[in-house]
């Protein structure tokens, strides 16, 4: 039997794509050659060159491809990462900043603009609370040393103050100090828990800020998706479907491990309180793959992504994804 | 040349860069072989196919005070649970605080489970239910079973019985044939949402944090063994594997942490970790033998209690002299 072997680039999460990665789901007629990545890395070379056949790939980075007109990559429906992000908010003690409002005219420090986490938050605030992208002054660089290389390259959005950081300069430090007012980050600054208080939440009850934003929206905000190349995709059209479904099985299995909390497969003592919470926020599947589970949340983005600039036509989730994985309904 | 060994154990994120060979131990080649805990336990106890395997610690407790001294242990502990949780009860049995269990049928999957051994001590030393002061009832959790073996030199005034072939301890707590229910995993009634099943402790998250705030203890399951006879041929085995065991959990804690993807689909897993570290410390699942004196010591003095036990028992010694320091 001839398999087609392919290169998979992603994250090694332990309940969505472990099975993959050691073989316990293999995708039909596929062998698949899994290389474990950081996010961040594997994002900028997805965009700067074209050496995986599938890869997981920022959201938002995809779809700044798609809206320049880049058509290397075609998606599947596969969102491994996802994130609630009013947590991900932090402002700085001397900025004076209490609610969202007080951040008109602020510096705002951000890894990347067009980072998907930072287009969720952007959103947020826009339709939340009122405070437009415009209304900040925006500072592009890197977290802390060492910086890792350059930034996916966009053109500043029309209207929008956005400065990239001379070089030494860090956003984790500066916000820390005070240079900057406010930081939108996927992870966490250090000063966040040092005991200083020089840093803190926009939100510091952002779990239930997040769940009441989940009820009354129905959005657990996208961050990552699969892309496969579309050379090689045009060429094995079915490949689309086959790694939808594999994924499918690799998330089946590790949400069914997860739940299987006689023995803890992860160090939290407390998950079977955290899951029994979280089905009853978020119900029995709280993390959907697939294009129709997900279509709201897609044209959101696609609203959110125009909103802010970053592309100048709307682009449409049907547009996005390989056609195999639309399903019945949208597929027509 | 590397030393092939075999190693079985459950599937958990703090022993997966050793199934994928993320972290070798040193001078070990190892066969990682991932399996469920209870027939896992069986097998090594009956056979022993494995060199290493992840193992009951309650019944390593228990093989050594019968004389069976074909293991050895290191001080990994890769299962660790507080158990508050696991006490199950008939809803309409009219238990509402610990004390109402005093003259009921509860239902267990034996004596030597380390689960319940520590939901016997928790019941006894938080509550003053002792364990003669209830009926206990021995089966198969969810599907009838024939491991379950009537416990040899029970504590003088336990009174035990099995239940009938066929029957469940999941079907007999949710029809309240049993009035409660202690297992190392929930019955399926409950799991399906059985209005006739609930939690003697609903609020068991607080209650749990509150016993580790005034005892310290985060109750230990599973240990890792060796067999002995391989550990004597060669003794440099303990702690190269404990160290490795050491590193995974380590690479694992680091994932678990990083806020940027979540490593499991915990959309609070952050929240979830900050609140841990705030009861618990920053290291709140430590390996070692020092970083787990009290509670192993806890063990031997409940298995004695119990009756798992006849004498007093040394923890030090179940455990490879090499890695007691560690």
């Amino acid at each position: 039997m001839h398999e087609l072997t392919l290169t998979y680039a992603g994250a090694d999460y332990l309940d969505r794509t472990r099975a993959l990665l050691d073989g316990t789901v293999r995708p039909a007629g596929i062998a698949l050659r899994f290389l474990p990545f950081h996010p961040n890395v594997l994002f900028r070379r997805v965009v700067a060159y074209t050496e995986f056949d599938v890869a997981e790939m920022s959201t938002s980075g995809y779809m700044n491809l798609v809206a320049r007109g880049d058509d290397r990559y075609i998606a599947i429906p596969v969102f491994l990462s996802r994130n609630f992000r009013h947590g991900g908010i932090y402002v700085s003690g001397a900025s004076g900043v209490r609610e969202p409002a007080d951040l008109k005219g602020k510096r705002a420090g951000i890894l990347e603009y067009q980072m998907t986490a930072a287009l969720w938050q952007r959103a947020l605030l826009q339709h939340e609370y009122g405070v437009a992208p415009t209304d900040l002054e925006w500072y592009e660089g890197p977290l802390r040393p060492p910086a890792e290389g350059e930034p996916n390259p966009i053109a500043a959005p029309a209207g929008t103050a956005l400065q990239h950081l001379p070089v030494g300069q860090y956003l984790e430090s500066m916000l820390a100090a005070g240079e900057l007012d406010v930081l939108f980050s996927a992870s966490r600054p250090p000063a966040l828990t040092d005991g200083s208080g020089r840093v803190r939440r926009l939100f510091p009850s952002y779990p239930e800020v997040e769940q009441d934003y989940y009820r009354r929206t129905g959005i657990f905000p996208i961050m990552h998706l699969v892309v496969l190349r579309r050379a090689l995709y045009q060429e094995h059209l079915w490949i689309a479907g086959s790694l939808l479904t594999a994924f499918r099985e690799a998330q089946q299995l590790g949400w069914r491990r997860l739940q299987d909390t006689g023995t803890l497969a992860v160090m939290l003592p407390w998950l079977a309180a955290e899951l029994e919470q979280l089905a009853a926020v978020m119900g029995p599947q709280p993390w959907p793959y697939g294009f129709e589970e997900n279509y709201a949340t897609l044209s959101a983005m696609c609203q959110y992504h125009h909103e802010q600039g970053l592309s100048r036509e709307r682009l449409t989730p049907e547009q996005l994804f390989a056609p195999e994985t639309l399903g019945a309904r949208r597929a027509g | 040349m590397a030393l092939a060994l075999t190693l079985a154990c459950g599937d958990y994120d703090r022993t997966a860069a050793l199934r994928d060979g993320t972290v070798q131990p040193e001078g070990i080649a190892l066969r990682f072989v991932p399996m469920r805990a209870g027939k896992l336990f069986d097998a090594q106890a009956r056979e022993a196919p494995f060199d290493a395997s992840e193992f009951s610690l309650g019944t390593l407790i228990a093989m050594r005070a019968r004389g069976d001294d074909r293991f050895v242990a290191i001080p990994v502990f890769p299962s660790r649970l507080f158990r508050h949780g696991f006490i199950l009860v008939n809803a309409h049995a009219g238990v509402e605080r610990p004390q109402d269990l005093v003259g009921r049928r509860v239902g267990a999957a034996g004596w030597e489970q380390t689960a319940a051994l520590w939901i016997r001590a928790i019941l006894q030393h938080e509550y003053g239910v002792a364990p003669d002061q209830v009926e206990w009832q021995f089966g198969g959790l969810n599907a009838p079973s024939d491991r379950v073996h009537p416990p040899v030199d029970l504590p003088p005034g336990v009174r035990v019985r099995m239940i009938s072939p066929g029957e469940t301890l999941s079907g007999l707590l949710e029809r309240g044939e049993l009035d409660a229910l202690i297992h190392a995993e929930l019955p399926d009634a409950f799991k399906r949402g059985s209005p006739h099943v609930r939690r003697l402790f609903p609020n068991y998250r607080e209650v749990e944090a509150d016993y580790y705030r005034h005892t310290g203890l985060f109750p230990i399951m599973h240990t890792v063994i060796l067999r002995r006879e391989l550990y004597r041929r060669e003794p440099w085995v303990a702690a190269s594997l404990y160290h490795a065991f050491q590193r995974a959990k380590r690479l694992s804690d680091e994932r678990l942490s990083g806020a940027g993807a979540l490593y499991c689909a915990l959309p609070w897993l952050t929240a979830e970790l900050e609140h841990t570290r705030q009861v618990m410390g920053d290291d709140y699942w430590p390996y070692g033998f020092a970083a787990n004196r009290r509670v192993l010591q806890a063990m031997a003095e409940y298995s004695l209690e119990q009756g798992l036990i006849k004498e007093p028992l040394d923890m030090a010694s179940l455990f490879a002299p090499e890695t007691l320091a560690m």
